[in-house]
């Protein structure tokens, strides 16, 4: 090949002349073809984090309950009794967008795996969707076939799917969000490394054969989605899930151990990716024999070999000894197997097709060796705060709009297509809680994890707006007794080639750096997708955050409902102002709006206070003001009660803002009358605001002097579409 | 005397095994899963078909699973008297092997449903699976299916008296809102909805459990049909 002709080839598979010019003085010589689509692959965004490593490097990510934090298969933490939880979000934004079906049963089954790789029984999904306006077609068929593809292959695997978030708005027409988060369970003394060691230990593939599927998708991943018209040519770039393998593929992963040293799921880049990761992280290298590869299709290129994604597969490093042993018991779980490489102490990934070395590099510089790409960072977009708004004649329609907004309204006609229940975990399932619940095997502890995200506040202000979903999160595990412990973050941004996105990126990551150590949680892991944007403009900067709390005793934990006769309290301070809220846009129609409000300390201050409550036995029923600030929450309360209430409190200048207003640390609780001056001696003691309010009763919504409305009205509004 | 033993045939895509398994122990059985790929042994008092995608529901749901050599050993356990239980996916298999009468189909409104339910006693009967579960008394179990919605071509009226519970808001379409179904027997039970999922006051209910327990009870009263299966197979514990 010409200097030329590589250069070309190079450049039209996604790599930088910068890249290119690195490689060849890196590697002394011009790289081959093959070894070409390696790096276009490898140092893609999508692998290699070249315009996002620096930034997320800030993050915090030490913390007394971690076991095993960024770099590995998916963040573990200590849960108790011997337990870690591992958990990561994981995003499949571009395939959903042109393939939505494969796109997120794929996505599932990838994350899936991260939590497998890690030697974990995966025990619960949750998932993060964002669709553009849900009046168009296109929201519907791509949300119906991201809904059906991601319980198509959770159902069938057999995990639980416990909760999520679903946001609809017009910034995701022509970029949907498609997040997954997974979580499983792992004795801390079997958690799994990727490091391969030991030079002399065998390579093996175990799971599906190897065809030609998703080949460079993580390159497609690393652009910007094209036209409507165009996204057919990108199917092919989408992978295919078969569940059915990934179960069994699954339960023989966790039951193997013997003479097991290493091991890494395939996913982005395929081969490619996990043999250079592995050795590199073990300090090695590999020499790989394509030809031992389980292939699905005669004639397969070595690139293509080494590239695809085909799903359901893993690499292991096996002692060579019971090599023999490891493929027997794969094959009698009917999955393929195949040794098709061993360890080397070279360094080098060296891979051998047809006779001949198709591949020579070091390991290393595949894996890790990408050059930080440095953008420029421009001017934040302007903010526009909502104009002035009078008070509204009847607060009681607010909130049936507001309970009807997408986003607010009901979505179990969408859990209903996930199952919530099977592997007997599930505490509190989608629906049933602020946030998951799930109980540890043969004990009374448990653990929660809240997923939140969006992009609405980040929007206008992606620092201020990161913390806002921090702090919601942390209420949420409160709300059902958890303290939160660790946090995976789902990044979802625009193109960074693009100043004012790069500086929105930036400031995201900032935001989150400095909430997560405002409340002292680390980062274990989590997942940054860029170029996130279509013809119609890039999407708002949109974090999930995914954050796995403790919960020592789960038959403590507050009740998601109420009952007629408990006193209702009301926690923290309403906000007095309209805050970057759901009102705010309701009413006045602007799409950005002010800044968030957010006060860290506030939240951490009320989630200490629900936690150590909730443990002391005093709470009955918490829910924290989110969407929609305190009026959505006390509606949603007692629309799943089915219990009404009787509030009686002086209301500031602006009753609509105090009720409707979004901000931090306020929620409803209830309790026993005789546990209500003990909570709020306590709440003086813990400087956390806290009065008596009201009564759980009867069938309406009563608001003294504001709203006085019939359940069944709010219900109507709250249940949403009826599939 | 050892705890009466109960298999849990454990097909390629079962994946409500390890809940039947916990559900069967609660009960006081000795549970233990089972290859699909083998015949069952001669010892155990119970076999349980659990929920999942069997063979990936890539076929008709659990037409494949229906022909492995465990679910064809099942006629001699039921003939030396023991106990059988079908859960979901089993329940379509145990159907499909001819075990119980009828068809499985696609749910009505059509997609799978996860959903909590509540389902109705609704026979006298001398079943050992409902021992502890009286006529008119009501579950409130999960449901967790697309092809749930149960069809007889001789009309509900040719099951109604094999039929122990009927959901009370039919959630697939289901003929007669039947949600669970006995063989001439008794002691071969299909049932859709997951008891096996309801049998831990945590997780939302236990009123699963008392299917369970009722069963371990007939096989505790008699506990034959191991040990003794010439005696179990002279007809000792059948009603």
């Amino acid at each position: 090949m010409t200097m030329t002709s590589m250069t070309e080839l190079g450049l039209a598979m996604g790599l930088t002349a910068a890249e290119l010019d690195h490689i060849v003085a890196e590697l002394g010589r011009e790289p081959n073809r093959v070894e070409l689509a390696v790096f276009a692959g490898m140092w893609s965004e999508h692998c290699s984090y070249k315009s996002t490593k620096e930034l997320l490097s800030t993050l915090p990510t030490a913390g007394d309950r971690v076991l095993a934090g960024p770099g590995a298969h998916a963040g573990c933490v200590d849960v108790g009794d011997g337990w870690a939880v591992a958990f990561k979000i994981e995003s499949h934004n571009h395939p959903s967008a042109v393939e939505p079906y494969q796109g997120a049963a794929t996505g599932v089954g990838g994350i899936l795996r991260d939590v497998v790789a890690q030697g974990a029984r995966p025990v619960a999904v949750m998932d993060a969707l964002c669709f553009g306006d849900p009046a168009t077609p296109r929201t519907r068929w791509l949300q119906d076939g991201v809904v059906a593809g991601i319980g198509g292959y959770g159902n069938s695997y057999g995990v639980p799917n416990v909760g999520g978030l679903t946001v609809y708005d017009s910034r995701y027409d022509g970029n949907p969000l498609v997040n997954a988060l997974a979580a499983g369970l792992v004795r801390h003394d079997a958690m799994r490394t990727a490091a391969a060691t030991g030079p002399g230990n065998v390579l093996l593939i175990v799971g599906a054969t190897t065809g030609r599927d998703g080949i460079l998708g993580a390159a497609f991943a690393s652009e910007e989605l094209g036209e409507d018209h165009e996204h057919a040519a990108r199917r092919s770039h989408v992978q295919v899930g078969d569940p059915f393998m990934g179960k069994k593929l699954m339960e023989a992963m966790l039951a193997f151990d013997d003479g097991l040293v290493a091991c890494q799921d395939l996913g982005a880049c395929g081969i490619a990716c996990a043999t250079s990761e592995m050795a590199a992280a073990g300090g090695t290298g590999f020499d790989v024999d394509l030809e031992a590869v389980p292939q699905r299709e005669a004639g397969m290129d070595p690139f293509e070999i080494l590239l695809s994604e085909s799903q359901e597969r893993f690499m292991l490093v096996v002692e060579p000894d019971r090599v023999d042993a490891a493929l027997e018991h794969f094959r009698s779980h009917g999955v393929h197997a195949a040794a098709c490489g061993a360890v080397t102490d070279s360094g080098r990934l060296r891979v051998r097709h047809d006779g001949e070395t198709v591949v020579d590099l070091p390991a290393a510089l595949v894996a890790e060796g990408t050059p930080p790409q440095r953008w420029e960072a421009g001017p934040l977009p302007t903010r526009h705060p909502y104009p002035d708004f009078p008070a509204p004649a009847d607060p009681a329609a607010v909130l049936v709009d507001l309970l009807a907004e997408p986003g607010i309204a009901d979505l179990s006609w969408l859990y209903e297509r996930y199952d919530q229940t099977v592997g007997n975990r599930t505490v509190r399932g989608p629906g049933r809680g602020e946030a998951a619940v799930q109980k540890l095997p043969g004990s009374s502890a448990g653990y929660a994890i809240s997923l939140v995200g969006g992009g609405d506040g980040c929007a206008a202000d992606p620092y201020l707006g990161t913390q806002a979903l921090l702090g919601e999160a942390i209420r949420n595990l409160a709300c059902v007794g958890a303290e939160a412990v660790a946090v995976s973050d789902g990044i979802n941004a625009g193109s960074p080639s693009d100043p004012v996105e790069f500086a929105r990126l930036s400031e995201l990551i900032r935001g989150l750096g400095d909430g997560l150590r405002a409340l002292g949680l680390p980062v274990t892991g989590g997942n940054c997708s860029l170029y996130n944007e279509s013809p119609s403009g890039p999407i708002p900067p949109t974090p999930m955050i995914g954050v796995v709390g403790v919960i020592p005793d789960i038959g403590r934990i507050p009740c998601p409902t109420m009952t007629t006769g408990e006193v209702v309290l009301l926690v923290g301070t309403p906000s007095g102002e309209p805050g970057h809220s759901g009102y705010g846009r309701l009413t006045t129609g602007a799409v950005d709006g002010p800044a968030p409000s957010v006060d860290l300390d506030a939240d951490s201050r009320l989630a200490a206070f629900l936690v150590a409550q909730a443990a002391e036995g005093r709470i009955r029923a918490a829910k924290d003001a989110g969407r929609g600030g305190l009026g959505v929450a006390l509606a949603k309360l007692c629309i799943r009660s089915g219990t009404g209430v009787e509030i009686n409190r002086e209301w500031g200048d602006r009753p609509d803002w105090d009720l409707f207003g979004e901000g931090s640390g306020m929620a409803w609780i209830t309790a026993h009358g005789a546990e209500a001056d003990a909570l709020i001696e306590a709440g003086a003691l813990a400087g956390v605001p806290i009065d008596r309010v009201g009564i759980a009763q009867g069938d309406r919504l009563v608001i003294s002097g504001l709203i006085d409305i019939a359940l069944a009205d709010l219900a109507a509004a709250h249940s949403g579409r009826t599939a | 005397m050892s705890d009466p033993r109960a298999a849990v045939i454990v097909f390629p895509g079962s994946n409500g095994d390890r809940d039947l398994l916990e559900a069967l122990r609660a009960a006081g059985f000795d549970s233990f899963p089972h290859p699909s790929g083998q015949p069952l042994p001669d010892d155990v008092a119970l076999a349980g078909l659990p929920g999942g995608f069997s063979y990936g529901d890539y076929w008709r749901a659990g037409m494949l699973a229906s022909q492995e050599p465990a679910v064809r050993s099942l006629s001699s356990l039921i003939d030396r008297g023991g106990l059988v239980i079908g859960v979901c996916n089993g329940f379509q298999i145990l159907v499909e092997a001819g075990l119980l009468p009828g068809a499985l189909s696609y749910n009505d409104p059509a997609g799978f449903r996860h959903r909590w339910v509540t389902v109705r006693c609704a026979l006298e009967t001398d079943s050992p699976w409902f021992r502890n579960v009286p006529n008119g008394a009501t579950l409130r179990l999960p449901i967790a299916h697309g092809e749930g919605s149960y069809f007889h071509p001789g009309g509900f009226d040719a099951v109604a008296s094999h039929a122990p519970l009927l959901y009370e808001e039919n959630p697939n379409g289901s003929m007669g809102a039947l949600a669970a179904l006995l063989d001439d027997t008794g002691r071969v039970l299909g049932i859709m909805p997951h008891p096996e999922r309801a049998s831990d006051p945590d997780l939302g209910s236990e009123d699963g459990l008392s299917l369970f327990t009722g069963a371990f009870g007939a096989v505790a009263r008699h506990p034959s049909p191991v040990a003794g299966k010439n005696e179990v197979a002279a007809g000792a514990h059948t009603s």
